[in-house]
């Protein structure tokens, strides 16, 4: 044999003998973690920060309610709050005043108790205008909170909320807000450890570094053991937290896998036990072979496109052209066929929930779409010029672009360009009311109407349609002062309505949550919030079959 | 002074004027871009966009942030993360580029060994059928990218044999697979380089004096013709170092290695302008570098062939 087959031969040997280095078939990360009780997640993508008055994002709260407790927590199912920091509450409907009567044995984890001071330091930071926090408008129904936060008041002890005693939190509203308990558990209001803040100089430092691992401190079920940014995030059980009993997880491991593709190899190679998302192009192979992973949760989100309805005498200021627009597509067979992941189509604002489901919807009826068209004065789309579909870019939007452009002019022979700019461009873009349509969407942050339909409220920023309604506003707000629940979802009833009935957008689908999730993990209970708090989350190797799910 | 050492010394004091107008031309054209790192999906108050704004000093003159960015670069401070604002530039760079230089580092050795012995083999017997296999290969190798092979090879060696993780920097196996993927492109052409430079420099008088004296054919092949042949590749090699070893966005993203490759296109995307310049400019640098020791070496192969 030559000298040089013979290196060759070595070569690939040496390869092989590195590869096959555990040739016994290796224990999987998943199997190790199901043997320790430690939980492995994908987070989607680095989480924003630790501090829970600075996240963002959704991904961000799955880690922040494994470190944080607020006054209330949520139903695993239902949504509706329940005890969390606070054992009991009552309101004063005279003073528009909650008391919140707080659990004695309830601890940081380095065992200060938790005292009602230390909810209104946290308030007080999260509406400082020094923090600048992104969400601290999730805590303008306390009375006088917007005023400061906007710096026009400078007395915090001005804003309602005061500690009547250590155990006792009054918190005093603004105006009736009858959601409120449901906020209590947003992650918005979620305390901190004051002593922790100031040590770090924190009140309004966004980077002060308190919530590195060496120095966190929080009053969750879990606590903060490791972080690294672009690797992992680690947390183990929090023995002092007042229910350690009753939790059975021993640690959770957050991935911040952003790449969909590389976080469905890592369920597959048994790395991960639950993933955050799964690529559109996989969901049909999983369903197709009826998956015990596969777990498609409807979520509290609206997928829509927002028609720039300012341009005087432009086209798509005419109500009928818009109307058209809406009743000449058919979102089954967008669902269907182009999105393909288990979405619902929408023919309204709202998703439906326990609490409220939209009574109006848009209808789809291709000849009336036609003939509104010609009553504006463009028969067979004729004179109508062509108008910009605008997206941020993504494989998946462009997807729902394409379907748009092509309903249109098959239906109604419309010419529509289309266009994408990255996100930032895009929000930029939807900020400033630069386009024609624009696709937009929607989570909601709370269980209420009110989190989607405001956003077609005059006094909101978010969706610049230009589109203005008196009843519509007027029922909006009607509803914000309304107390009487049932009187409140009739509101929006009505304005709901109006806003179907005038299409100023275009509904196309509610959101779903796609995840693989492994069967050995139980109590991981489906809502809407997508909100899974790990107080009741286990692992039960025995388990193959996927848990049965509400 | 020798001319050699003058010439080195030189060279390297250059690297600094080149580095100030990547820092400039990158700072101008970061900002050139539409939006900015506080316009969310969320809008935020215009309060808290102002306070954000203001804090990171983003809403001076821009010619007093560039002052400004330059003064802290000089102190060694490159700055802050406005979406990740418990990391800094330095705190990022610190535990990222290590890891990208090991990549980079295991990489570029596949690149070498397997791409110079592919190239002497194919070259010392051109036109036979080691000669096409190899250059075959290369040729496959070099047309597949690195997101087709990657998931090809995870797909195999991954999911079905389970011989390797997926994801992470842990173990020793989860360096094969990323060093392979990101390491063969870069081996078929050094092959390809190799193998002409080897078999032009066949035809050369000395080759011809080597035999005649009557030295092993291994001996000519791997001391006086290699050693000649090497200035392309060594040429070649200079920038595929600098970019290996500053990460590499696919394969990172692909096997989630914890690497500086992301947060270069993540910081583009995000409008992170402080990380964005710490990157650039810690590319930059090396790539500068390399280039250095590239000419050092081609010089040092044969110095007749002065370059300027």
């Amino acid at each position: 044999m030559s000298v040089r087959l013979q290196w060759s031969l070595f070569a690939v040997a040496a390869t092989l003998a590195v590869l096959a280095g555990g040739c016994a078939r290796r224990e999987t990360p998943v199997e190790i973690a199901n043997r320790d009780g430690i939980l492995l997640v994908s987070s989607g993508g680095d989480p924003t920060s630790i501090d829970p008055q600075l996240i963002e994002t959704l991904n961000d709260s799955h880690i922040s309610i494994a470190l944080f407790e607020g006054l209330t927590t949520p139903d695993p199912v239902t949504l509706e709050p329940r005890p969390g920091v606070a054992t009991s509450w009552d309101y004063d409907e005279k003073t528009l005043t909650w008391t919140f009567h707080l659990r004695p044995e309830a601890r940081w984890s380095n065992g200060d108790p938790v005292t009602a001071h230390d909810f209104v330091f946290s308030y007080e930071r999260m509406l400082s205008p020094g923090l600048g926090a992104d969400y601290a408008n999730m805590l303008y129904p306390i009375k006088n909170a917007q005023a400061f936060n906007e710096g026009k008041l400078k007395d915090f002890s001005q804003v309602g909320v005061h500690a009547a005693d250590p155990h006792t939190l009054q918190i005093q509203l603004e105006h009736p807000t009858s959601y409120f308990l449901t906020l209590c558990y947003h992650q918005t209001y979620l305390p901190v450890h004051p002593p922790t803040i100031m040590r770090f100089n924190a009140m309004n430092r966004r980077d002060s570094g308190w919530d590195k691992a060496e120095s966190f401190v929080g009053n969750g079920p879990f606590v903060l053991t490791k972080y690294v940014l672009g690797e992992v995030v680690e947390v183990k059980k929090n023995p002092l937290y007042w229910n350690a009993a009753k939790i059975r997880l021993n640690g959770i491991r957050f991935f911040p896998l952003a790449d969909v593709n590389a976080e469905e190899r890592a369920f597959r190679n048994g790395a991960l036990h639950i993933t955050s998302t799964l690529p559109p192009p996989r969901i049909a192979a999983y369903r197709d072979t009826h998956s015990p992973f596969l777990r498609i949760m409807p979520v509290y989100g609206s997928y829509f496109y927002s028609i720039n309805t300012r341009k005087a005498k432009g086209p798509l200021s005419d109500t009928r052209v818009r109307r058209a627009l809406n009743l000449a597509l058919d979102r089954q067979a967008l669902v269907e066929h182009v999105t393909r992941g288990g979405q619902i189509p929408e023919y309204t604002l709202t998703p439906p929930s326990a609490l409220y489901k939209a009574r109006s919807l848009m209808r789809e009826d291709l000849p009336e779409a036609k003939r509104l068209l010609a009553e504006a004065g463009y028969p067979d789309g004729q004179g109508l010029p062509p108008f910009e579909l605008l997206y941020n870019t993504s494989d998946a939007h462009r997807a729902v672009a394409e379907y748009l452009q092509e309903a249109w002019k098959k239906n109604l022979g419309l010419e529509v360009h289309l266009a994408n700019v990255a996100s930032s461009a895009w929000l930029d873009r939807r900020h400033n009311a630069d386009f024609e349509i624009i696709r937009a969407g929607w989570y909601g942050d709370y269980l209420d109407p009110s989190t989607f339909l405001d956003l077609f409220c005059s006094d909101n920023e978010m969706e610049q349609t230009g589109w203005k309604n008196e009843k519509y506003d007027a029922f909006i707000l009607a509803a914000r002062k309304e107390t009487d629940q049932a009187k409140r979802m009739e509101d929006f009833q009505q304005a709901e309505a109006i806003l179907n009935e005038e299409a100023p957008y275009i509904p196309l689908y509610f959101y779903t949550t796609i995840i693989l999730i492994r069967p050995e993990v139980r109590g991981y209970t489906n809502n809407v919030l997508d909100q899974h708090a790990y107080n009741n989350v286990y692992l039960d190797p025995r388990q193959t079959s996927p848990e049965p799910q509400p | 002074m020798p001319p050699l050492l003058r010439r080195a010394l030189v060279r390297l004091l250059e690297i600094i004027p080149v580095l100030w107008v990547v820092i400039t031309l990158t700072f101008v054209m970061a900002r050139w871009v539409p939006g900015g790192p506080f316009d969310t999906e969320r809008q935020l108050t215009p309060e808290a966009k102002a306070h954000n704004m203001e804090y990171y000093g983003l809403d001076q003159p821009l010619y007093v942030q560039y002052m400004k960015y330059l003064w802290n670069f000089a102190h060694g401070d490159l700055g802050s993360l406005y979406r990740h604002p418990d990391w800094t530039v330095n705190e990022l760079l610190a535990k990222k580029a290590s890891v990208s230089a090991e990549l980079g580092m295991w990489a570029s050795l596949v690149a070498l060994v397997v791409g110079l012995l592919a190239g002497v083999i194919a070259a010392a017997r051109p036109r036979s059928k080691t000669d096409y296999t190899t250059m075959t290969l290369a040729m496959v190798a070099i047309c597949l990218p690195s997101f087709v092979l990657g998931p090809l090879l995870l797909l195999i060696f991954g999911l079905h044999l389970q011989w390797v993780g997926v994801m992470g920097w842990n173990s020793a196996s989860d360096r094969v697979l990323p060093s392979l993927v990101l390491g063969l492109y870069y081996a078929a052409y050094i092959a390809r380089l190799t193998r002409g430079s080897m078999l032009e420099v066949r035809n050369q008088d000395y080759i011809r004096t080597a035999q005649a004296k009557g030295s092993p054919p291994r001996r000519v092949l791997f001391v006086h013709a290699l050693r000649n042949a090497l200035g392309p590749v060594v040429a070649y090699l200079a920038p595929t170092v600098a970019g290996l070893v500053t990460g590499s966005f696919v394969v990172e993203s692909i096997f989630q290695i914890p690497g500086i490759g992301r947060m270069f296109v993540e910081a583009a995307l995000n409008q992170e302008y402080e990380l964005l310049l710490g990157v650039t400019v810690l590319f930059s640098a090396i790539l500068l570098l390399c280039n250095w020791v590239g000419d050092l070496l081609i010089t040092f192969l044969n110095p007749k062939a002065a370059i300027d």
